[in-house]
């Protein structure tokens, strides 16, 4: 029998950036706000400390910072036609686990999506006709404009102290910075670091190509500062080990740098760590959550009430505590009813490497986790897709994000795998290739969703959540469209070229990118999405699903800028409409 | 009184060599030759500004007086602080005239000289202190402190504060005197930090007096010991 | 995040335990015909026997073979980073999901087999044994190098057919620990002396490098420093003469 706490205003399901925003926002609007998290915390001292942190075994290779999947994993499938089997050790994604969640070993990468995007249905339909859209993409809009959340991504950068140059100031163009970036109120924060030498071979290529390069916008500080919250940062010293292990210098965005400091303390937040949530408790009569059931750190079942609950944990754990609490109608490929679980999507990687001559010193091992250059020339709707056959986009970038020598030694593909040939190539080449990084947006297809596993069960006794995942052909011809580009800049660099294009189905082995999104989309109508314009979830309007799991499609840019502003946005509906008039903030 | 200079070539470590050549050139025996001369006086700054003086043609310094050690850091960075002193950027009335008074191929000179002095084994008193202060800086030195908002020094200064060159230098073994002092300068303003990033100047306003005591007993408390090759494994 | 898309990176990123047959050129080619070269002290193994540590050995030697600069595999201590981590958590299943029903997989779903990293090289490491007994009369240790080669090209290919288990399966673990024991932190055993990272250049965990990024083309050669040497350097200096 459970125990049952007394009812709090707020309870977070999940401590990651979401968690710690949404914390500090409806603590300050006067709420009592409980956040549970299913690790343990951590803080920048002494967790993250060097050198025992600049362990690319422990951390990079053994995967130290994520969720140990002999807790809770996932179960995969390339089609409907097969049996999901469990992804047993992580690979094509790394999912996050303790105080911070991914929030901690991110790189920091800090991208806004393209105003088109929000409205991406609408505007291709508009822009080329129904027919660009290729049978099966269930692309739709989000519900919001980018108008209309501008000024949270603005926010969620000062709280990150983002260092770049602004290409687009109120519809003004600027020099130096991303041209086809959507207008932003105001620059950036902070500077840019300092442009390594690839970056700089990348930049003059990609100028003789005809392409716009800057640098990407990066939450690795290139100054000391202090945000809005009054929280300090310090400057980033390239130090060239950011993703998959925590920053020791104060340096990279992270809820625990950036938000925890005014969150942990205060007299209306109260964090509850090795508490992992089973459900949320839900009166399917009344439709609304009224509360959650968690597991605490002694094995015991605790019921916590709740006026509000929000899903804060990672992406796809929203979406499989949804399915696990039956609150909403889980999506069914066959039929396209059901809208939980719908539009998964992921990201459409490939990868140029240019083989420069050794005696080129490019010195990939300083680095920093958003240390780059790239252009945007082919993504979203900055190019005109007519007669291509595709929709979507990618980013080419050149980053140097360190020079961690078990995972990153690149050698040419004719090199044996192994032998005195494969030494002499690891030796050859490690100082002197140049990695453009293609990062390609994911359509939603109707044949890629989540569900239930029928089978497997997490240590809980739970069912897993099941993938079933393939990139569409649109995005295939996306991601070689934007490979040929990369290859064009790559070959004016001077080397060998190769690209690694994305062939084959999607595999769950070799890393890609953590960036899963979609599941619980956000949308228009009770029909098509999960949750409304303000994350708020149709079904039971005093729950809100935060993260990328709201996305519709994903778009060519990491994740993480638009899951903050997202936050932000709601928790800005929470605090100034729907606390004083709990209802749905969208009619149905 | 004059070392052998060809011997003292071949003592190069090649960590000392390798910092050089990040100054654009290696180093040749003439530069050495050369700033040894600067270092007994030979340069624009004279006599009485003589490195050797306070320094030693070993770059051990004093630590009774609070003058640093030289040896063992990089040319880089003690390149790098003449410049500043000569440019009033690091301000101290000794070293700003002596600095100042130097051409610019004599302060290089120098610095690859001094850089390339082997640190020497630090031998006779040791510092005295409260063990608890001393556990204090160890702390402070390889953790932090999550009060403060401050990183370990040695996530850049290297363990026990060896130094991680060309742009971090040498703390172990430094007087106490002279590393509080740069502590509480930076502290208090009275030390511009290092534009744009003022990373000394952004942690020592953190630091209490205590922890500049501290830090500052920890780290000259460090033996300077030549660097073992090994291959630590842990059990 | 940036995934490494190399081919490489597409072969080793996933970590170890690549059940995969990996796509790309099975054949190794132009391996060199030095012979292993023989353990230097003994070593107390704390998971092989005696037997196994000298297959494995004779094995990972040729996957990194020693050449004229840079001694290869065992020279580096890979034998015993590899003993180390099969006798720790890894070795017995740490962060891998156990539970079954246990079932053979696509290529993408990546390992499936009921095998602990531990109990996959015990495994197999004696069916190997075996089979090349069986295969070339002789013990793999004893081999011509060119026809060790051979014979790991069969295990790699999964040619050697052994129905336990799939011979690729161990290989692509082998191989993959291999390369961790060579240029991981010396503090678990492998990259003895630093070689694997003094082989690339990468100057080790001690690292802050935001001054030199805009001098492009910089010849940076500091010598590596590993975390263990750094954590006993500390301890060391901890023991001050003091005085109350």
């Amino acid at each position: 029998m459970a125990q049952r706490l007394p009812e709090v205003d707020v309870v977070l399901v999940g401590m990651g950036w979401t968690g710690a925003l949404l914390a500090k926002e409806l603590t300050d609007a006067g709420l009592k706000v409980v956040g549970l998290e299913r690790g343990r915390a951590r803080q920048t001292v002494p967790d993250f400390q060097s050198p025992t942190m600049h362990d690319e075994l422990r951390y990079a290779v053994r995967h130290g910072l994520m969720l140990d999947p002999s807790t809770e994993t996932l179960t995969f499938r390339n089609f409907t036609s097969q049996t999901a089997l469990p992804i047993r050790q992580l690979g094509s994604f790394l999912p996050g686990v303790n105080l911070g969640g991914a929030g901690v070993h991110w790189n920091g990468q800090t991208w806004r999506f393209q105003e088109s995007d929000f409205v991406l249905r609408s505007h291709l339909r508009q822009r080329y006709g129904e027919d660009i859209i290729q049978d099966g993409l269930t692309i739709q809009d989000w519900g919001l404009t980018y108008a209309e959340l501008e000024p949270f991504y603005d926010r969620f950068e000062r709280i990150c102290g983002i260092g770049g140059i602004v290409g687009n100031l109120r519809g003004e163009i600027q020099p130096g910075g991303d041209p086809f970036e959507p207008p932003r109120s105001n620059p950036f924060p902070n500077p840019p670091m300092p442009q390594p030498y690839a970056a700089a071979l990348f930049a003059r290529a990609a100028e003789q190509a005809g392409a716009h390069p800057f640098p990407v916008p990066t939450a690795n500080l290139s100054r000391p500062y202090t945000n809005p919250y009054g929280c300090a940062m310090q400057p980033c010293n390239a130090c060239g080990f950011c993703e998959r292990f925590g920053c020791e210098h104060f340096a990279k965005a992270s809820p625990q740098v950036c938000v925890l400091p005014k969150v942990l303390g205060h007299e209306r937040f109260e964090l509850r760590t090795g508490s992992t949530v089973t459900r949320v408790n839900y009166d399917r009569q009344g439709k609304r959550a009224t509360g959650v059931t968690y597991i605490n750190g002694r094995g015991q079942e605790v019921e916590q009430p709740a006026a509000i609950v929000a899903l804060c944990a990672f992406s796809y754990h929203n979406v499989r505590l949804l399915l696990l609490s039956g609150i909403g109608t889980p999506y069914d490929p066959r039929s396209g009813e059901g809208t939980l679980g719908k539009n998964y999507t992921y990201q459409t990687m490939s990868g140029v490497s240019v083989f420069m001559d050794p005696d080129v010193n490019l010195n990939p091992y300083m680095g920093a986790g958003a240390l780059g250059t790239a252009v945007n020339d082919w993504n979203g709707e900055a190019f005109d897709h007519s007669g291509l056959g595709f929709v979507g986009g990618a980013y080419i970038a050149a980053y140097q994000t360190g020079g961690r020598p078990i995972e990153r030694h690149p050698v040419p593909q004719d090199t044996p795998r192994w032998g005195a040939g494969w030494k002499q190539a690891v030796r050859r080449h490690y100082n002197s290739t140049l990695s453009l990084t293609v990062h390609g947006s994911s359509m939603p297809h109707r044949g890629n969703y989540l569900d239930l596993d029928p089978t497997y069960r997490d240590s809980l006794g739970n069912p897993l959540l099941r993938m079933t995942f393939d990139f569409p052909a649109n995005d295939r011809l996306m991601s070689d469209y934007v490979t040929d580009r990369a290859v064009d800049i790559a070959n004016r660099i001077g080397g060998k070229v190769e690209a690694a294009r994305r062939t084959g189905l999607y595999s769950v082995v070799p890393y890609q990118t953590t960036h899963n999104t979609g599941g619980a989309i956000m949308g228009q109508t009770p029909r098509d999405s999960v949750v409304n314009r303000y994350l708020q979830h149709w079904d039971a309007h005093n729950l809100f699903v935060m993260g990328a799991c709201t996305y519709p499609h994903n778009p060519g840019y990491n994740p993480t800028d638009t899951v903050g502003a997202l936050a932000l946005w709601a928790a800005r509906a929470i605090r100034d409409d729907y606390i004083g008039n709990p209802r749905p903030l969208v009619p149905a | 009184m004059r070392p052998a200079l060809p011997l003292a070539l071949l003592l190069l470590a090649g960590t000392a060599a390798a910092a050089v050549e990040l100054l654009g050139n290696p180093p040749s025996p003439r530069q050495v030759a050369s700033g040894r001369a600067v270092a007994a006086g030979a340069g624009g700054q004279g006599q009485q500004g003589a490195c050797f003086a306070c320094h030693g043609f070993d770059g051990a310094g004093q630590a009774a007086a609070g003058f640093p050690a030289l040896a063992g850091q990089s040319a880089e960075y003690l390149h790098e602080q003449l410049e500043r002193y000569a440019s009033g950027a690091r301000p101290n009335p000794i070293m700003q005239p002596i600095a100042a008074a130097m051409t610019p191929d004599q302060r290089r000179d120098v610095s690859v000289y001094y850089a390339a002095q082997p640190p020497q084994a630090s031998a006779g008193a040791r510092p005295q202190g409260d063990p608890a202060l001393l556990q204090h800086g160890g702390n402070l030195s390889a953790i932090g402190s999550a009060e403060r908002g401050v990183q370990a020094c040695q996530n850049c200064h290297g363990p026990g504060g060896i130094g991680l060159w060309p742009n971090y230098p040498r703390l172990a073994g430094q007087p106490a005197d002279y590393l509080a002092a740069q502590l509480r300068a930076w502290k208090q303003g009275e030390r511009p930090g290092d534009e744009p990033y003022n990373f000394m100047a952004n942690i020592a306003a953190r630091l209490t007096e205590d922890d500049i005591r501290a830090v500052s007993l920890y780290f000259a408390s460090v033996r300077t010991v030549p660097r073992q090759a090994g291959t630590g494994v842990l059990p | 995040m940036t995934p490494d898309l190399s081919r490489r990176g597409l072969l080793l990123s996933s970590g170890s335990l690549a059940a995969v047959p990996l796509t790309g050129p099975t054949e190794a080619q132009s391996h060199d015909t030095m012979p292993a070269t023989p353990m230097a002290a003994p070593t107390l193994w704390r998971f092989f026997t005696a037997d196994q540590a000298s297959l494995v050995a004779a094995m990972v030697d040729r996957l990194i073979p020693p050449d004229a600069e840079f001694t290869g595999a065992v020279g580096a201590g890979v034998p015993q980073f590899i003993d180390g981590q099969l006798a720790g958590a890894w070795g017995s299943g740490a962060r891998l999901y156990r539970l079954g029903p246990f079932a053979e997989g696509t290529p993408e779903q990546g390992y499936q087999l009921p095998y602990t990293p531990a109990e996959l090289y015990r495994t197999s490491l004696s069916l190997v044994a075996d089979w090349v007994r069986g295969g070339y009369g002789s013990r793999f240790e004893e081999l011509d190098p060119r026809l060790q080669d051979e014979a790991l090209r069969s295990l790699e290919s999964g040619e050697a057919g052994f129905s336990e288990l799939p011979s690729d399966a161990f290989f692509e673990t082998l191989l993959a620990n291999t390369v961790e024991g060579f240029l991981s932190d010396p503090m678990y055993g492998g990259n003895r002396d630093m070689v694997g990272w003094r082989m690339v250049g990468f100057p080790g965990p001690y690292a802050g490098y935001v001054n030199l990024l805009d001098r492009h083309g910089l010849n940076f050669n500091r010598p590596p420093r590993g975390i263990a040497e750094a954590l006993r350097e500390h301890a060391q200096h901890h023991a001050p003469t003091l005085q109350r």
